[in-house]
């Protein structure tokens, strides 16, 4: 089966070095179709549904023998009572996410390329697991949400809108991981992209808390542009805030150590929230190219 | 209060420098978006409060640093009063005297002290309410700026700024009369008298001032301009030449030198003459003075001028290095023998003289022609070419003769009258008569009958004198063993100087005498010498030579010198004609008029107010050099030493109370330590504001 790349951040011919690879779920999950994840029902009962790509590993009772003898592809039946992952990509679209940028009308080099970027090859590699994806865009509230689902149509939808994100100001999360939160039905697991440069940390986690009271696996991408970890070098500059405007002007030389020091405790900040509730957390430099984070990413949750 | 008040404006205004250099060299900031704005303004906000404090210290200490700078600059006077006003608001006549003369040239440290004083005497005469003041430049003729005190401060200050060190001494008691006299034009009674000096109080000068001359109440300050310790010093002090210039021989040029250091300094000194330069070198002694002499050769006769210059000599004073001079070179001199003895008469005293003076033709110095004159019918044309005249025996002199005598006198001949008979005291006693001048220090009279002058000697002489100097430190063994008869008896006469008396016999008349007039010379010698050992002693012909060539020949060879400044009359030769036909040719760059001549008693005299600078005045017909005089330095400049503070209170203060400021004193003050405080406090506050930036920075 072939999939037609309509988003330019798909970049299929890079993908395929990691067709191999499956993103995979640490923990039970709960699946509205059977899919290669334990699920909390068990059993192999059920509707034929889709047949998906044999993977080594996997029961060979499974194994369609008579697709194998027909096209000398393996392939496994989908059957109802097995369960898939329901994946969210919540992306934040903050004006911050847009540090990094050529300039205001260029958005390449930003956060929130990169976070186009990785979340189109992590809808590509969840859909070709089977799995269901689905889409948040989050600024001070739910500007977009779109239910996990695993055809093909709707993986493109994901990626076009995903394509398509545009940035808005936004000094807060919270208000829409609340919506997410009181919009989704089933668990599965919650992919947060953002660099949380919010106001509400807090309460952002306090959000994410009743993500995992609800038992989804929370991985937090911690989106950080290296530019941003110390101050430019230089005699004098006009800092203008990306999310309002707001000047400064500074010479950095004087506050570059405290700078860097407030950065890292707000990154060691945001990793301990993760940690502490339970979410799987990563720091991720957009220096490094995002194939890369990413083979890491699901080579690191194979096991 | 301060010196420089300007400075404190200026800094005032440089305060403000700091502002606008920081505005116009802040640098432009970039703009640059970021996400994490607000760690900075947290860094900022944490940073503001020591931010704050590091601007406030480094502003402080930069303010500080151009405060004191400027402070220092001016010179802050606290506890001092301001140099120029009085300590309250009494009205003031304040008469201003400064020293112009020469020495105030000499340079300490690189600055004159004429320079040095300047600005001071310029605080003096400053505006101020109540305030009258005059301004009396003080050489060797002093003269005020205003006739009485003034409030025109304007020409007070242009007087200063034109005034300028003259080539002259300071008559102190001639400025301080004049002072008085200021002071007595000033109509305001109640006013307080302020008498101010600055002046090097040179010793030479002020030694015998007199300040009782000021009015009594008056306020007398004395600024001196030299520093503590007086600056070496090497002077020409004069040229003349030892003996009579003939031309076509050489001759000897003395140079006296004055080394007024306290180190022996070598010396080299360089005598232009014309197209010629000769050179005399010696080691001066110090705090004397040396003669040196240089060889000369002047191939033609009349005058000549040049100058003579201490070579690669760097001292305080530089204007007294050089000097002037002028020669006249003559023939050999023709020696007359005036007298009525027979020339065949031998052991007559004008036997025995001509036998001399043939002696002194046969010598490379002696005379080119002797001639004898009877005197019972001298040939007036004899008397006339005769350089030096010996009169003995000529009996009673006509009225006439006498006349011509005394004129010939005058005219800058010599003459030696050998005074041994009655008839001798006679024309002696006329000759004065005609002539004042011609002054004896001693009254001839004719012995009596019965006191025979006879086995007479000599008991006092003058060793310095050339007929005596000759012997050197034997000449009182050389002459005291002659004997002497005859002569005339001499009574002193009140006044008279003692040194115009050169010899005399133990009964305490004179043996020789020396009077002159005009420039000639007249020496008597009271002895018969036919009667006595004299002529037949071995002495009796080098003393008649030192007689006759180093006093009475070279009597109208000395170069007229004068000092610079002072009026001047001098007769500069016997003339006849019209001065009309003669021009007076001032030295180059003498501002004033050269004077005026006239024809007086047969002789030319120059008349001038006041000696220009250091040169040669001329007299010419046409082309024709006929006289020269020099204008010098006076030599008391040249010596550099101050009185003491203690004289000057103690003894020449009159009996008045005087406030007296050192040259050093003065220094001290320029440099007095609270304006090196405020530099220092202005350099450790820069340097402070490098500490802070630094310890902010950390």
């Amino acid at each position: 089966m072939t999939t037609v790349a309509a988003s330019r951040f798909l970049d299929l011919p890079a993908l395929t070095a990691l067709e191999h690879m499956r993103f995979t779920t640490r923990h039970r999950i709960e699946g509205s179709y059977g899919g290669r994840h334990r699920s909390r029902q068990l059993g192999s009962a059920g509707e034929f549904v889709d047949y998906r790509e044999y993977a080594p590993g996997e029961d060979l009772r499974r194994l369609d023998w008579k697709v194998l003898a027909r096209t000398g592809k393996s392939y496994v039946k989908l059957y109802q009572d097995e369960t898939n992952l329901l994946c969210t990509l919540a992306v934040d679209v903050s004006r911050s996410m847009l540090f990094g940028a050529r300039s205001a009308n260029d958005p390449a080099g930003s956060k929130l390329e990169f976070a186009q970027y990785l979340a189109t090859a992590l809808s590509h590699v969840i859909s070709r697991g089977q799995d269901q994806v689905g889409l948040a865009v989050m600024s001070d509230q739910l500007l977009e949400t779109v239910p996990p689902a695993g055809t093909r149509s709707h993986v493109a939808r994901i990626q076009e809108l995903i394509e398509r994100l545009e940035t808005a100001p936004s000094r807060t999360l919270a208000p829409s991981l609340r919506s997410l939160y009181d919009r989704t039905t089933a668990r599965g697991v919650l992919l947060l992209f953002s660099d949380f440069l919010v106001d509400d940390l807090d309460a952002v986690f306090a959000a994410v808390r009743l993500f995992r009271h609800r038992q989804f696996e929370v991985i937090v991408l911690h989106l950080i542009h290296p530019a941003e970890e110390r101050l430019p070098e230089g005699g004098a500059f006009r800092f203008e805030e990306l999310e309002d405007g707001t000047t400064l002007d500074c010479s950095p030389a004087e506050i570059r150590a405290d700078y860097e020091q407030r950065f890292e405790a707000h990154a060691a900040a945001v990793r301990s929230y993760a940690l502490a509730n339970g979410c799987d957390y990563r720091r991720v430099s957009t220096a490094v190219p995002y194939l890369q984070v990413l083979g890491g990413f699901l080579v690191e949750r194979s096991g | 209060m301060f010196l420089h008040g300007w400075a404190i404006a200026i800094g005032a205004a440089a305060l403000g420098l700091p502002v606008l250099i920081h505005w116009l060299t802040r640098p432009r900031p970039v703009r640059m978006p970021i996400s994490t704005l607000k760690f900075l303004q947290e860094s900022i906000r944490q940073r503001r409060a020591r931010n704050r404090l590091r601007d406030v210290l480094v502003l402080t200490c930069r303010t500080a640093a151009i405060a004191l700078l400027a402070a220092a600059v001016a010179r802050p006077l606290i506890g001092r009063a301001t140099p120029g006003a009085a300590s309250d608001s009494a009205d003031v006549v304040r008469v201003v005297l400064l020293d112009v003369s020469q020495s105030m040239a000499a340079t300490s440290q690189g600055v004159e002290n004429f320079e040095r004083v300047r600005p001071r005497v310029a605080r003096e005469l400053e505006y101020r309410p109540g305030l009258k003041a005059d301004l009396i430049l003080a050489g060797a003729r002093p003269a005020a700026v205003s006739d009485s005190p003034s409030t025109n401060f304007g020409l007070f200050q242009e007087a200063l700024a034109t005034a300028d060190v003259r080539p002259e001494r300071f008559d102190v008691q001639a400025t301080l009369n004049l002072a008085a006299e200021v002071f007595a034009r000033a109509p305001e009674s109640q006013a307080r008298r302020e008498l101010v000096v600055f002046s090097d109080f040179q010793r030479t000068n002020w030694a015998v001032a007199d300040l009782s001359v000021v009015p009594a109440a008056a306020i007398v300050r004395l600024e001196s301009a030299a520093p503590p310790e007086p600056p070496a010093n090497l002077a020409l002090l004069s040229i003349s030449a030892a003996g009579r210039i003939e031309a076509g021989r050489e001759a000897l040029l003395s140079v006296d030198v004055g080394n007024y250091s306290a180190t022996p300094r070598q010396v080299e000194v360089e005598i232009e003459l014309g197209d010629t330069v000769s050179r005399a070198a010696g080691l001066c002694a110090p705090r004397t003075r040396t003669k040196l002499a240089a060889p000369i050769q002047v191939p033609n006769t009349g005058w000549r001028t040049g100058a003579a210059r201490l070579v690669s000599v760097q001292d305080a004073l530089q204007a007294d290095n050089t000097r002037y001079y002028a020669l006249q070179a003559r023939l050999r001199p023709v020696y007359s023998l005036l007298t009525r003895e027979r020339p065949d008469t031998r052991a007559a005293a004008s036997y025995f003289v001509e036998r001399a003076l043939a002696a002194l033709a046969g010598d490379a110095g002696g005379p080119a022609t002797i001639e004898r004159i009877d005197a019972e019918q001298p040939d007036a044309d004899a008397l006339e070419r005769a350089d030096a005249l010996v009169i003995v025996q000529p009996g009673r002199l006509s009225k006439d003769v006498l006349q011509q005598l005394q004129t010939f006198v005058r005219r800058g001949r010599g003459v030696l009258y050998v005074a041994a008979e009655a008839a001798d005291a006679v024309n002696l006693q006329q000759i004065a008569a005609m002539n004042p001048e011609l002054s004896f220090p001693v009254d001839f009279q004719p012995p009596q009958h019965d006191a025979e002058r006879a086995d007479l000697f000599l008991t006092d002489i003058a060793p310095n004198r050339a007929m005596f100097a000759v012997f050197g430190d034997q000449a009182a063994e050389a002459t005291g063993a002659l004997r002497f008869a005859g002569g005339l008896v001499t009574r002193r006469r009140p006044n008279a100087l003692a040194d115009d008396v050169l010899a005399t016999f133990n009964d305490q008349s004179a043996f020789l005498v020396m009077t002159s007039s005009g420039g000639g010379r007249l020496a008597v010698l009271n002895a018969d010498l036919a009667r006595s050992d004299l002529p037949r002693s071995p002495v009796f012909v080098p003393m008649l030579s030192e007689l006759l060539q180093k006093e009475l020949l070279t009597a109208g060879e000395s170069t007229l010198t004068f000092p610079c400044g002072e009026p001047v009359t001098a007769v500069l030769l016997p003339a006849s004609e019209s001065v009309d036909t003669l021009q007076l040719v001032a030295p180059a760059g003498a501002p004033q008029a050269a004077g005026r001549l006239s024809q007086e008693g047969g002789s030319l005299v120059w008349h001038i107010d006041a000696a220009g600078p250091p040169g040669v005045y001329e007299v010419r017909r046409g082309a024709d050099l006929l006289a020269a005089a020099v204008t010098a330095l006076p030599e008391e400049e040249s010596d550099l030493s101050a009185v003491s503070e203690d004289v000057l209170r103690d003894r020449l203060s009159g009996g008045r109370t005087i406030e007296y400021r050192g040259g050093g004193q003065a220094q001290q003050d320029e440099q007095e330590s609270l304006w090196t405080w405020l530099l220092l406090g202005c350099v450790l506050c820069a340097l402070g504001e490098l500490v802070i930036l630094r310890v902010f920075r950390t």
